[in-house]
């Protein structure tokens, strides 16, 4: 062969995809040709380098680890817990992204009301004894979800907000953290929850980043807010005070 | 969705590793034995569900309905063979089936024709340049290579990644994709010429092949 035809065959060389009679003669000719050597040489280089700048992301996100442990069972089954209080909203936050988790929308909204209306009703109680965002920030945390960031308490878009607390909930079977805000005389619980559980919203979150969209769904104003790894839910039972505050937040 | 207090089950979704009663065996059950599997392949996995949707999003989205795929079908596979190869077969189904044009465009072989701009590009000296200094060039245009790569089509950064990134023979790739080996051979080689010729643009357009003349 000569170099033309022996050009065409160095990337199959390369991959080491010819058959033992190709593969001798391009060895045997690449010994005896500098300029093809040289060059199969610099495509080997090239391709090395493709490969390592390629691999030079990192691994899989911690985010999508915790959504498939939760869904395979493998995270701890949560204790009840009670807390004294009374709301008008309930808001619900995804960490991560989405995932398909196969549950049912309506069942997930209504446990999630039921946890609020626990709350409403005095029955369950907050296990952060320090209601400040550092100390909910380490709670969430332990538990799996390291990239929520709690708002700074005080004023925020014209809404008075003050953390109450925060406690472990389940929903569909899947670990949840309940954040309690106080927010213009109104409680408010934030959900967060494994990116698993996005799928199962009644809204299919997908904002673009820095984007915000809602939707009304059986009495919930579901708002998602959108960045480049995370997406929020946001639901509360009153449109008219919906603390987007929080959304804007993270 | 498991109890670990259950005796060794017959599904992949059993929990831990469980002994025989009255023997010394241990026995890995499915689900463990499914973890250990996905354990070494996971990083490969969502660098290619990233390469593939170039939006974290998505390919969060993408990865965990594939390897929640490949849970559900544990069953099916065969002990012995090719986990990785199983499970970047379920992955490229997964983003296939959300971009009907890409499996579409996957499945037409390309004739030689077409395969024409290869040799004009050969003539480059841009991309001669590339060749001679490929790290040069990375040092002066900002992420060539992902720029590069992020540009082909999909079907063909699909045989691209799987080739050149995660190492898989021709053969193994037409059957991950399900398409024949002369397909993959021919995406592989546009997909290559593609890559040669952004990156001899980048080159030119940057005065590193100005820089590199003799």
């Amino acid at each position: 062969m000569k170099c033309p035809q022996i050009r065409n065959l160095l990337m199959a060389y390369l991959d080491s995809e010819l058959d033992a009679r190709d593969t001798a003669e391009v060895a045997s000719h690449l010994e005896a040709c500098e300029p093809c050597r040289q060059r199969y040489e610099n495509e080997q280089r090239l391709e090395r380098l493709l490969v390592t700048e390629l691999e030079r992301d990192e691994g899989m996100p911690p985010s999508v680890w915790r959504g498939l442990e939760v869904s395979f069972g493998v995270r701890p089954a949560v204790p009840v817990w009670r807390w004294a209080a009374a709301a008008a909203a309930v808001l619900i936050l995804t960490a991560g992204t989405f995932f398909f988790l196969g549950g049912d929308r309506a069942e997930l909204l209504r446990q999630i009301g039921a946890a609020h209306a626990d709350v409403v009703a005095g029955r369950v109680e907050t296990q952060v004894s320090l209601p400040k965002p550092k100390p909910v920030e380490a709670f969430l945390r332990k538990r799996g979800f390291d990239d929520v960031h709690v708002p700074q308490l005080g004023m925020a878009d014209g809404h008075e907000v003050e953390l109450l607390g925060a406690r472990e909930e389940r929903f569909l079977g899947m670990l949840a953290v309940n954040l309690m805000f106080r927010c213009c005389d109104q409680l408010v619980s934030v959900f967060v929850l494994p990116a698993a559980a996005a799928a199962s919203l009644p809204h299919r979150l997908g904002a673009e980043p820095g984007s915000v969209a809602s939707v009304l769904h059986e009495g919930f104003l579901v708002e998602t807010v959108g960045r480049s790894d995370t997406v929020l839910a946001v639901v509360t039972e009153d449109t008219a005070g919906h603390p987007t505050f929080l959304s804007s937040r993270f | 969705m498991a109890d670990p207090n259950r005796a060794i089950g017959t599904t992949p979704r059993d929990i831990g590793r469980v002994d025989r009663p009255g023997t010394k065996e241990v026995v890995l059950d499915p689900h463990a034995q499914f973890m250990q599997l996905l354990e070494p392949e996971r990083d490969a996995l969502w660098r290619f569900a990233l390469r593939m949707c170039w939006d974290r999003g998505s390919a969060e989205d993408c990865l965990q309905e594939a390897i929640m795929t490949a849970y559900r079908k544990f069953s099916d596979f065969t002990i012995g063979t090719s986990f990785r190869a199983w499970t970047f077969r379920i992955l490229s189904n997964v983003v296939l089936n959300a971009n009907s044009q890409t499996r579409r465009r996957l499945q037409r072989h390309v004739t030689h024709e077409s395969l024409d701009m290869v040799e004009a590009l050969e003539r480059e000296q841009a991309y001669e340049s590339v060749l001679a200094d490929p790290t040069g060039l990375l040092e002066q245009v900002a992420d060539p290579i992902k720029r590069a790569v992020r540009g082909l089509p999909p079907h063909e950064r699909m045989v691209f990644l799987l080739r050149a990134a995660e190492g898989f023979r021709y053969k193994e790739i037409a059957q991950i994709l399900d398409i024949p080996m002369g397909t993959v051979m021919s995406h592989l080689f546009r997909a290559r010429a593609r890559l040669r010729e952004t990156l001899a643009d980048f080159a030119r357009e940057s005065g590193f092949v100005r820089s590199h003349t003799p």
